[in-house]
């Protein structure tokens, strides 16, 4: 047990003291590996371990929070009294609190603790991929690369009762390339990750299956030319190009801006938001998916949520605190980086679901257009709706054919008429790993999507 | 906060029981209070109290490092004994030696004392006032509009096996103001920072900013003169700055490698990092290799002067350190300070005038996707006002502003006359005029 059952009763009760309906521990201890390597040398090597306490109370629609990386009794009481004092000023006596704990499933089965493997293996499986890289071609003049490992305990319990926890292990490499000719550069990268441990290098892919993507993408880019800026057509490929629904569509859906009325789609439940081609899905039950957890940073069990279904907007995600506003349940949705961030509701692994449309037949659609075949990454203003995202490699696509490549485009525009121009969606939905930025912090998601077809978007270049 | 001889000694214990000699050790402490109103009501607060311990050993040659948000000295022995294996893991680096610092060098006087702390009691109050002021500005202030403000405090210890002790503290407020407007079905906004004394922060500019943007239309595609608000090109020294990176030059993922004294901008240009900037509330005086900082231009008149170094990555480049120093989870890494262009004699209005027909671009969002810091290129979702005829006139939005960074410093045709630096809690922050830049790529309708 990450903190004493004795300790976590006398905090609860103290941040209940002044007049909070409701209050929730949080214990973490988790350690982060990483290594990098540059030119086929290590880098830099760290393991950093985070441990501490969040302690957060509610009354009504009001919310407080502490954090320590203390774990002392005074530390986490005082924590806990601060929370209180901005709560009330009033004492009370309150009941006893039991506290029972629960015992959740876990459905990521982990091959290999990457804590228990030697720091030479790791070593030795991250100079694989970057060999690779550097071998594909001598245009590449540069390859970097890094391995990252977490292992996250977590225990979470609150007045209701409620005591529980979770033990979250995942692994990641990046290899970036960067490949140059007369004085120019372009880079190219692949970073696949898993809630996995080192298995994911054989069952997922292999070392030199990443170093090899990174060279080839930079390779690409390197001979590509530059996009007309203009609107277009696009076709998106699977994979990473789901980060298209993530940011256009997905932040939007989260208790965080809905709650406010923040969001442009708050108070829409029920309509027609998006083409009818268009079912989207969040789901942290995926085993061993990037995003999925047993459960949320609440302790409340993920789920599968049917976002919108065929166009029409069915659910949010929902995390316990907003939800009061929202007068809905949890979706098992509330996340946060560390002990240290307050939790709000974030996605877990968002995709489009795969529709009815060949990949041939969307290509084929596109008269004078664009074909993303990979993505990087993108932010969106809830507010307004607006995005961007990066493509990180592309193809004009003339009369049906995918042609040459270019290289420097971004795409924007409003979450809401995105999704209504979404007009083809193929059958081979992929998921793409990244790290998602807001307001607790920085979270493993998936995202992911079949190939689709937007019908007009605004495509930045030079 | 650990006092100095426990600390010493319990590090020499745990060293001298794995046969270390040269080691250091840094502890930090910070605490800060930050709370968030929406409308009305108060829905967040919280408060932390954070610890950091980073162990650096040195064996055979090579450096390992450890670290932990746990603040124990019982933690001691595993952490030296995760640095040792990281070390081991090192090859030994022919052109690099590292070392532990010893007394002795010569630190400048910080001349800025630190920022004001403010209490749980301060915020709220102020945020009560900002959110009352910024609802009484305007009626099209709608609900949805929120203030955040917070106040924080951190210290420093290094100490280490050759005798150095040293300390470091500061603290640093915020309060940022997110205005939503709505008017005949449109929905703008804007957010506003101030940093420093939050107590008399006046942020109605949020709301003149959100309001200027209704009845936004886009531009046109085309290449155009293309005028940057401070805040608009703070975010791009921020995600460029590594270009000037020692490490990232020696490794050839910087076009400036070997491109010292040579012109690689406009003779307008000259960009400083200085650790010492008058009203920098972080103000450092030595770095994470206990190095002494100083002021240095890196582009001068439009020469590159200087690369950012730590002891590390002078060594292997035969250049000596600049003091840029900062500590990581994995060892010391590179970092600016107070990384700023120097700014010009142009007014806003004038700046449009030698601009003549272009855009002059307020907001910019997706750096860190859409900028490529090896290649420099990038292409950004931006918003900002049409310039026609010499004059700033509508406001436009849904392009993106496209190019290369190293070509953009090389197109500099004028700076104004302010000086914005970013708001931020870290120690590295950047500044800037208003920039005018010729031939950028707009894409529009």
């Amino acid at each position: 047990m990450l903190m004493k059952e004795s300790l976590i009763i006398k905090a609860l009760d103290a941040a209940l003291s002044t007049g909070a309906d409701f209050a929730e521990v949080f214990v973490e201890e988790s350690l982060n590996n990483s290594i990098s390597m540059v030119d086929g040398k290590v880098d830099s090597v760290g393991s950093h371990l985070v441990s501490g306490v969040g302690i957060r109370a509610y009354r009504g629609l009001q919310s407080a929070s502490a954090s320590s990386s203390d774990l002392s009794e005074d530390a986490v009481l005082s924590a806990a009294r601060s929370v209180a004092a901005v709560i009330g000023d009033s004492s009370r006596i309150l009941p006893p609190i039991r506290l029972t704990e629960r015992v959740n499933t876990n459905i990521h089965r982990i091959e290999i603790v990457p804590s228990c493997v030697p720091l030479a293996d790791k070593v030795e499986l991250l100079g694989r991929a970057l060999s690779s890289a550097k071998a594909y071609s001598p245009l590449v003049s540069q390859v970097t690369g890094s391995l990252i490992d977490v292992d996250r305990k977590i225990l979470v319990a609150n007045s209701d009762g409620l005591l529980t926890g979770d033990r979250q292990i995942r692994t990641r490499m990046a290899a970036s390339a960067v490949a140059s000719r007369n004085g120019e550069s372009q880079t190219g990268s692949c970073s696949p990750g898993r809630r996995m441990g080192l298995e994911m290098f054989t069952s997922v892919m292999t070392p030199e299956e990443i170093g090899t993507e990174a060279a080839r993408q930079a390779v690409v880019n390197i001979e590509a030319g530059y996009i007309d800026s203009g609107v277009y057509p696009v076709a998106i490929e699977n994979g990473f190009g789901g980060v298209i629904f993530h940011e256009s569509c997905g932040h939007s859906l989260e208790a965080t801006s809905v709650a406010y009325g923040l969001s442009e789609f708050a108070g829409k439940k029920g309509q027609k938001i998006a083409n009818e081609c268009v079912t989207a899905i969040d789901d942290g039950t995926i085993p061993n998916a990037w995003g999925s957890l047993n459960i949320d940073d609440e302790g409340t069990p993920t789920q599968r949520k049917v976002l919108i279904e065929n166009g029409i907007l069915k659910r949010y995600m929902v995390d316990r605190f907003n939800g009061r506003r929202m007068g809905e349940p949890s979706s098992g949705s509330a996340r946060r980086q560390s002990y240290s961030f307050t939790p709000t509701s974030r996605m877990t692994n968002t995709f489009i679901a795969p529709g009815e449309d060949s990949d041939e037949d969307i290509i084929a659609s596109i008269d004078n257009g664009l074909y993303c075949a990979k993505m990087g990454g993108g932010s969106v203003n809830p507010v307004t709706g607006e995005f961007n995202f990066a493509v990180t490699e592309a193809y004009l696509v003339k009369d049906g054919k995918i042609g040459k490549a270019v290289r420097g485009a971004s795409l924007i525009g409003r979450g809401s008429q995105i999704l209504m121009d979404i007009d083809m969606v193929g059958r081979d939905m992929q998921t793409g790993q990244g790290m998602c930025g807001s307001s607790s912090g920085s979270i493993p998601t998936d995202v992911g999507q079949p190939l689709i077809r937007v019908s007009k978007i605004t495509v930045g270049g030079r | 906060m650990i006092d100095v001889k426990t600390l010493k000694a319990a590090m020499e214990t745990a060293c001298r029981a794995c046969g270390i000699e040269d080691w250091e050790v840094v502890v930090g402490h910070a605490t800060s209070v930050s709370a968030s109103m929406i409308d009305d009501e108060l829905v967040e607060f919280s408060s932390s109290i954070d610890g950091s311990i980073v162990i650096r050993v040195i064996i055979d040659g090579r450096e390992g490092t450890a670290s932990s948000d746990r603040v124990d000295i019982d933690d001691l022995p595993v952490l030296v004994e995760r640095a040792s294996q990281a070390s081991r893991v090192k090859e030994a680096d022919s052109g690099y030696v590292p070392e532990i610092h010893a007394p002795g060098d010569k630190y400048p006087e910080k001349t800025a004392s630190p920022g004001p702390v403010f209490d749980a009691a301060q915020i709220r109050a102020t945020l009560e006032k900002t959110q009352k002021a910024l609802f009484a500005k305007d009626s099209r202030v709608s609900k949805g509009t929120g203030s955040d403000a917070s106040s924080g405090s951190e210290t420093t210890l290094v100490v280490n096996s050759k005798g150095l002790t040293l300390s470091d503290e500061w603290s640093s407020s915020y309060i940022a103001s997110n205005a939503v407007v709505k008017e005949e079905g449109q929905t703008k906004e804007a957010t506003v920072f101030l940093e420093g004394d939050i107590l008399s922060a006046d942020m109605g500019e949020a709301v003149d900013k959100a309001t200027a943007k209704f009845h936004a239309s886009t531009t046109s595609s085309g290449k155009r003169p293309v005028i940057f608000s401070s805040e608009c090109f703070n975010l791009f020294l921020r995600t460029f700055w590594s270009a000037f990176s020692g490490r990232t030059a020696f490794y050839g993922l910087s076009p400036y490698k070997d491109k010292l004294g040579q012109c690689i901008a406009s003779r307008i240009v000259t960009l400083v990092d200085d650790p010492l900037y008058p009203d920098y509330p972080a103000q450092k005086c030595f770095d994470a290799d206990c190095s002494a900082t100083f002021t240095k231009p890196v582009i001068e008149d439009g020469v590159l002067k200087n690369l950012l170094y730590n002891r590390q990555w002078a060594q292997k480049a035969g250049a000596e350190t600049t003091g840029n120093a900062v500590l990581t989870s994995a060892g010391s890494a590179i970092m600016p300070y107070s990384f700023h262009l120097r700014p010009g004699i142009m007014t806003l209005d004038e700046l449009a005038l030698e601009a003549g027909e272009g855009i002059y671009v307020t907001q910019m969002k997706g750096f860190h996707a859409g900028a490529d810091p090896v290649s420099g290129d990038f292409s950004i979702e931006s918003s900002g006002f049409l310039v026609q005829e010499g004059r700033i006139g509508g406001p436009l939005e849904g392009f993106t502003v496209a190019g290369n960074f190293f070509q953009l410093l090389k197109d500099v045709r004028a700076l104004g006359d302010d000086l914005v630096f970013d708001v931020t809690l870290s120690s590295f922050r950047c500044g800037s005029p208003c920039v005018l830049v010729d031939g950028l790529s707009i894409a529009g309708q």
